[in-house]
């Protein structure tokens, strides 16, 4: 009894420590959540490929790639300085979509050929509240990658040697802005065409090693998005 | 122990750093009173399917001060204006224009856009930029510009361009930067949706002054 009485007290200072423990892990969880730069991967289920069967419209679109980073001079533009360089996120939606609808064959997507601005949000993706704005309901795939910055002088690449390239891919409901789909792919890109950064897109920078791993992405993805199986 | 306490508040001082503090001067556009539409506080005005925000490019540092920052910034120093800003005086004068359509019937006419200095007649833009991207938010507040810029887009033509998103053009016309005590107004024209005109208030610049803080590490 006294036994049992006079525990709680010996047990008061580590029941304390123990919540102290908690409270930190769980304040060190939330931070390192906010702090994460991946966005959550999201599964599609079954009913989600059915809705992009029967959905209509659909459009797809992708983010600007390639933003030669200068304000215009003031008496005449002159080359850029600095470029941020991203995948080449046009070719791999239609490779993505070519890929649906050769598996797919009564989907109907609406490949939108004009890139997007990023702006982006949480987890440093775009914000999918201008996609709304834009084509106001419907579902919408999204694709963007995050970009690197390289140094341009004289219209060539002075580094022409670029990290890991990653891809973000979602399936929005534009409704309500749910996300019914989201993943990534990572490829090397590979070194840079050194002459091609006054080309419109950053696909001409590219070598042709280079697109073919990020054609292997765009397959990787569709093959998250499908499932194996289809 | 004298010496060990300044080197302490010299480790401090060190340690958290300094901060700025500009005051800017700047035309700033706003609407007629008695005009039946709004222009919010971040300086959008909100028409039908469409917000439209403008700045002038004529923006200078008017005064700057630096100082020390232990636990609130006490920027006391003053600093000359010409320390910082460095650039030489512009040849012709930039205004941003920027859009945020709803849908994707817009078209924008930036050569039906008329700059108006008094009774000088009308000016209108002979090059531009864009559309582009929307500056983000740091960047607009310290360069007090809208427009992230494309320089691959920048065109002698001034014509018409598809708006299918926020977005925003440069214009430049072929007149030195007025000074911020220069009244002088912008019509934009030539904005549509779906081919149908949208009328934008004309738009009247009047002298401005804001505040900026920035820590400095």
């Amino acid at each position: 009894m006294a036994h049992s009485a006079s525990a709680p007290v010996i047990n008061r200072p580590l029941a304390r420590a123990r919540r102290a423990r908690a409270s930190a892990l769980g304040l060190a969880c939330v931070a390192l959540a906010g702090c994460s730069l991946s966005p959550p991967r999201i599964a599609a289920r079954p009913e989600t490929i059915a809705l992009v069967t029967r959905e209509s419209p659909i459009v797809a679109v992708h983010y600007q790639d390639i933003i030669p980073a200068r304000p215009p001079a003031e008496d005449a533009p002159s080359e850029p300085r600095w470029a941020s360089v991203g995948a080449p996120t046009r070719r791999i939606k239609e490779r993505f979509l070519q890929g649906m609808r050769a598996r797919l064959p009564s989907v109907e997507v609406r490949n939108v050929s004009e890139p997007r601005f990023a702006y982006l949000v949480r987890y440093l993706i775009p914000d999918p509240h201008w996609l709304k704005r834009t084509f106001g309901r419907g579902l919408a795939f999204d694709f963007y990658s995050p970009q690197q910055s390289v140094h341009v002088g004289g219209g060539v690449l002075r580094f022409p040697m670029m990290t890991s390239m990653t891809i973000h891919a979602r399936l929005l409901r534009l409704d309500d802005l749910a996300v019914l789909w989201a993943d990534s792919c990572t490829f090397e890109p590979g070194p840079l065409d050194r002459g091609a950064m006054t080309l419109p897109d950053v696909e001409h920078t590219y070598t042709t090693a280079g697109l073919d791993r990020a054609d292997r992405c765009a397959d990787t993805l569709l093959t998250a998005f499908l499932g194996p199986g289809r | 122990m004298m010496t060990r306490g300044i080197c302490l508040a010299l480790a401090l001082l060190v340690v958290q750093g300094c901060a700025l503090l500009e005051v800017r001067e700047r035309s700033r556009a706003s609407l007629d009173e008695g005009n039946a539409v709004r222009m919010d506080k971040e300086g959008w005005v909100e028409l039908a399917g469409v917000r439209v925000a403008v700045a002038a490019s004529n923006e200078r540092l008017r005064a700057a001060m630096i100082g020390p920052a232990p636990m609130v910034p006490l920027p006391i120093f003053p600093l000359p204006p010409s320390w910082l800003e460095t650039h030489r005086p512009a040849a012709s004068f930039w205004i941003d224009v920027a859009l945020d359509p709803e849908g994707e019937g817009f078209v924008f006419d930036p050569s039906q856009v008329r700059l108006r200095f008094g009774q000088d007649g009308d000016r209108r833009a002979v090059r531009m930029i864009g559309p582009a991207a929307l500056a983000d938010l740091r960047s607009r507040r310290h360069s007090g510009r809208l427009c992230g810029y494309d320089p691959r887009r920048a065109s002698a033509v001034v014509g018409p361009v598809a708006i299918t998103q926020l977005s925003c053009v440069s214009l430049e016309f072929d007149v030195a930067p007025p000074t911020v005590d220069t009244a002088f107004a912008l019509g934009i024209e030539g904005l549509a949706n779906a081919g149908a005109p949208v009328v934008v208030p004309t738009l009247v610049f009047s002298r401005d002054h804001r505040w900026i803080l920035t820590p400095l590490p």
